[in-house]
């Protein structure tokens, strides 16, 4: 049986008007995005409506901003205009300090629906978690920017080995906080069942040969991606900051053979 | 049928929106300044939204100053806290300026885009925290909108050419429609909880926003129509 198109026409208004005063849920979403391939694209004229007539409602109602927050939103705003926040909404990423084990991803490989399947479970938890809990990378990595006062950022720069041509982005560390983010552009991404990528930290505290382990992570895309550093000690300070490729689930001594992009924070004085 | 004019495009399908109809302006009133077309090299007058685009970084601190207080006291009001409302304003201008190449003066002013754009993150911030927003409802608000039957006077004169026509567009529905939509897009309450508020059955909460959107949406693109919950 089929819907027929007046169905169709007063689903699609009640998902318009549903999103423009209370928002959707991810199945209502998806919905509305399949209704509107039908039609010629994204209509936000209830939006708009809705926003006029919250404004009419608002009257005069303008309170001033804090003038803390205001500082904080002058400085978001010359970061924006030098070119420091990218223009693009960022992809969510994170970045895992425990291996994993790379025999389960043997096994998924040979085990080609039992992977997909998986796959999917993953990706709909994944995005179900995304949308029902905790911020995302990108928000975190906002707050980070408002919170930390002592925080560096680092450009990348292409290793000596396998050397990622066009990718760009930052390190971004706190080191009070022992928090921090890479920020990817144009990152190639890698084949999780093949290898993963895998971040190391050197610290000036540290043997040179033992950096610290700052996760496994995976490139998913071209496009931006923020990856949340996890380090899983300490870093007293940060001397550099090392991409590398490895096996899946990574390793707990990299070999240093494949060595794509470096980050090194500027000496003082 | 659907009133495609009033589309704005937003996200995937940028070009679809240029479809300057929906609003025949008679007159912008936003700010503007001249600054050199990059093609053609003609000093062309710009609002806020079109010079933070092409990535005039005065403009961008020009938009703090006009649109700050208007973001923040959206966000005060769909926020439980402060705390929680100044992360979204944070939030709210990144997306705006980043938004910035879609706007197009022609279909909303900038106030509306703006206000748009707030009240999407803001929503969907509410959504991710497991919950509807909070309004913090001033004193006596939520006995008077559930007993006016007119929404509260507006300084018209403050307000942008299209809440003003949205002032007139609530003025011209049904009192009970216009206490639905002001309960939901005002106060941010769900379509349930608007029923226990005013007694009315969930479907016809849903109704009255609908028809109310379509009304208000109508108004705002010049249409003319006989739709049905109209007063006048």
């Amino acid at each position: 049986m089929t819907t027929s198109p007046t169905n169709q026409t007063d689903r699609l208004l009640d998902l318009l008007a549903d999103r423009a005063v209370q928002g959707l849920s991810p199945r209502e979403a998806a919905e509305l995005d399949s209704l509107l391939r039908g039609e010629s694209g994204e209509d936000a004229s209830f939006d708009l409506s809705a926003a006029a007539a919250n404004l009419a409602l608002l009257g005069g109602r303008i309170e001033p901003m804090p003038a803390s927050l205001r500082q904080e939103l002058a400085a978001l705003g010359r970061d924006w205009a030098s070119g420091q926040i990218s223009p693009k909404p960022a992809g969510n990423a994170r970045a895992s300090s425990k291996p994993a084990n790379a025999d389960r991803w043997k096994f998924a490989a040979t085990t080609g629906w039992l992977a997909a399947a998986a796959a999917l479970v993953l990706a709909f938890a994944g995005w179900w978690m995304q949308g029902r809990s905790g911020p995302t990378p990108g928000e975190s990595l906002l707050a980070l920017r408002r919170l930390a006062p002592d925080l560096v950022s680092i450009r990348w720069a292409p290793g000596p080995s396998e050397a990622r041509e066009g990718a760009t982005g930052e390190v971004v560390w706190s080191p009070s906080r022992q928090e921090g983010f890479m920020v990817f552009q144009n990152m190639k991404p890698n084949d999780p069942y093949v290898e993963q990528y895998q971040l190391w930290v050197f610290d000036s505290k540290r043997d040179e040969r033992f950096p610290v382990d700052g996760g496994v992570f995976n490139i998913s895309s071209t496009g931006e991606t923020i990856v949340a550093i996890r380090t899983a000690v300490r870093v007293e300070d940060a001397t550099l900051f090392a991409v590398t490729i490895e096996r899946p689930g990574g390793v707990v001594v990299s070999d240093r053979s494949r060595l794509p992009l470096l980050a090194q924070p500027k000496k003082e004085g | 049928m659907i009133v495609r004019n009033a589309t704005f495009a937003m996200i995937r399908q940028p070009m679809v929106y240029a479809l300057a109809s929906w609003i025949p302006r008679s007159s912008v009133q936003r700010p503007v300044q001249s600054v050199p077309c990059r093609e053609c090299g003609d000093h062309l007058e710009a609002g806020i939204l079109e010079r933070v685009a092409i990535g005039q970084p005065k403009a961008v601190q020009e938009c703090i100053d006009r649109y700050g207080g208007l973001v923040w006291s959206l966000a005060r009001r769909f926020c439980a806290n402060p705390s929680d409302a100044e992360d979204a304003v944070q939030e709210i201008f990144l997306d705006v300026w980043r938004s910035a190449p879609r706007f197009d003066s022609a279909v909303a002013a900038e106030a509306t885009f703006i206000a748009m754009i707030a009240r999407r993150r803001l929503i969907d911030r509410s959504r991710r925290a497991g919950s509807r927003p909070t309004p913090s409802l001033d004193s006596g608000d939520m006995g008077a909108s559930l007993g006016d039957n007119k929404p509260q006077p507006v300084a018209v004169a403050e307000l942008d050419e299209d809440a003003q026509r949205a002032a007139v567009a609530l003025d011209s529905l049904k009192p009970e429609q216009q206490k639905v939509l002001r309960l939901s897009i005002y106060h941010g309450l769900s379509h349930e909880r608007i029923a226990e508020a005013t007694g009315l059955p969930l479907g016809t909460v849903k109704t009255h926003v609908r028809r109310g959107l379509i009304r208000l949406r109508e108004i705002l693109s010049g249409e003319t129509s006989s739709s049905e919950g109209v007063t006048s």
